[in-house]
């Protein structure tokens, strides 16, 4: 699952110094099987979901993604590179597309969290917006959806979250994204 | 000599302000009207000359994206000034006062917004300590419903905005007050033209 490149021991080391040192880290080629998944993700079927005032998405459920992340290969690796132990993680399933947004919450966490952004796309363009803005103290973490990237984050009480407005520019192109909390 | 509200207002708007108070009264899913042709139109020609003269900075964040002037009380533009004095005016409060039943501590904003293409404002209820009349002034030319950039207003159930119940175009001289509260939800649809979408607006407290 998980690309053999970042399982080195060296490279474990390394996520793990900078993610401890950042807070957030980027891993491009993530998945070994990228291709595969991509197509079970498209298989799947979006019910379009909106609540104005905070979001407007696609969600699919999906059993095979929820043990593919929640299997022993993933939670252990993402326990190494964090220091934390981990028991499950809390998956959803999303799709983006022309006028999909979410916005930050107002209700404050109560400790530090952890989470994972995955996304499944191709060509995704700046300017058509839909990039994982995270919030960390002074500091704006802009994060453009990029095919087989996986953004792994840790959030404090005062972080915040959101994906941006979707703009016309889009035209017809959509992303697909895997949004998962570690416990 | 500075203007006045009366030297600028198209007075049919005057002669019908009772009509206009009602239909501010009746209207759903929140108090609020629309007063088409709300200035003389050499008036309201002039001030969208005058404010594409203006600095717009942008502003982004989660809910959105659009490009916005100063406070029009700090303009040096003397037109600009003009109109936001006439309007900043126990005239002009004495109208809303009317129309609304409220009345203003004259704790007044102004301010000019551009929404050029892909611009937009998400789903809000504008609500703020003292705001108690919120006004957009349009200014935008030729626009038509298709360009969207319109105004929505929302219903709500349990206190959440629920569906998009009414939509207005920015059209030309087109003024719309709606009353701020709880459930005063609206939203700027995507300007989906590459039409420039002027418009002046604020809050009366």
């Amino acid at each position: 699952m998980i690309n053999k490149i970042f399982l080195e021991e060296k490279n474990v080391e390394k996520v793990s110094n900078d993610m401890i040192k950042n807070s957030i880290i980027k891993m491009d080629n993530f998945l070994d099987n990228y291709s595969e998944m991509e197509e079970k993700i498209s298989k799947l079927k979006f019910i379009e979901k909106r609540v104005p005032d905070k979001f407007s998405y696609s969600e699919a459920k999906s059993s095979f993604f929820k043990n593919v992340f929640n299997s022993f290969e993933f939670i252990d690796y993402m326990g190494r590179i964090s220091g934390v132990r981990f028991k499950r993680v809390n998956l959803r399933v999303l799709k983006f597309r022309h006028k999909n947004y979410t916005l930050m919450h107002d209700s404050l966490k109560s400790e530090e969290s952890f989470h994972f952004v995955l996304f499944f796309c191709d060509g995704w363009d700046v300017k058509y917006g839909g990039n994982k803005v995270i919030i960390k103290g002074e500091k704006n973490f802009v994060l453009t959806p990029s095919g087989n990237s996986l953004v792994f984050f840790r959030l404090d009480e005062r972080d915040r979250e959101f994906f941006q407005y979707i703009k016309h520019f889009a035209g017809k192109s959509e992303f697909f994204v895997i949004e998962g909390s570690l416990k | 000599m500075s203007l006045k509200f009366r030297d600028i207002v198209n007075q049919k708007i005057i002669n019908d302000i009772s009509l206009i108070k009602e239909k501010f009264r009746l209207n759903v899913p929140f108090r609020h009207v629309v007063i088409d042709n709300f200035l003389r139109e050499e008036v309201a020609k002039d001030l969208l000359k005058e404010i594409k003269m203006e600095k717009f900075i942008e502003k982004e964040s989660d809910l959105f994206s659009f490009k916005q002037t100063d406070d029009f009380h700090y303009s040096k533009n003397r037109k600009i000034k003009d109109f936001h004095s006439a309007i900043c005016s126990s005239e002009f409060f004495s109208l809303i006062n009317f129309i609304s039943g409220f009345k203003f501590k004259g704790v007044f904003d102004m301010a000019g917004t551009l929404y050029e293409s892909g611009d937009y404002l998400l789903c809000h209820d504008d609500e703020l300590e003292g705001r108690k009349i919120a006004y957009v002034f349009y200014l935008s030319e030729n626009f038509k419903e298709g360009d969207s950039g319109n105004f929505t207003l929302f219903d709500s159930k349990m206190g959440k905005p629920f569906r998009a119940v009414k939509k207005y175009v920015p059209l030309f001289n087109r003024l719309l007050i709606f009353e701020v509260s709880r459930k005063s939800f609206h939203e700027v649809e995507e300007n989906l033209s590459d039409k420039k979408r002027y418009a002046i607006g604020g809050w009366l407290h």
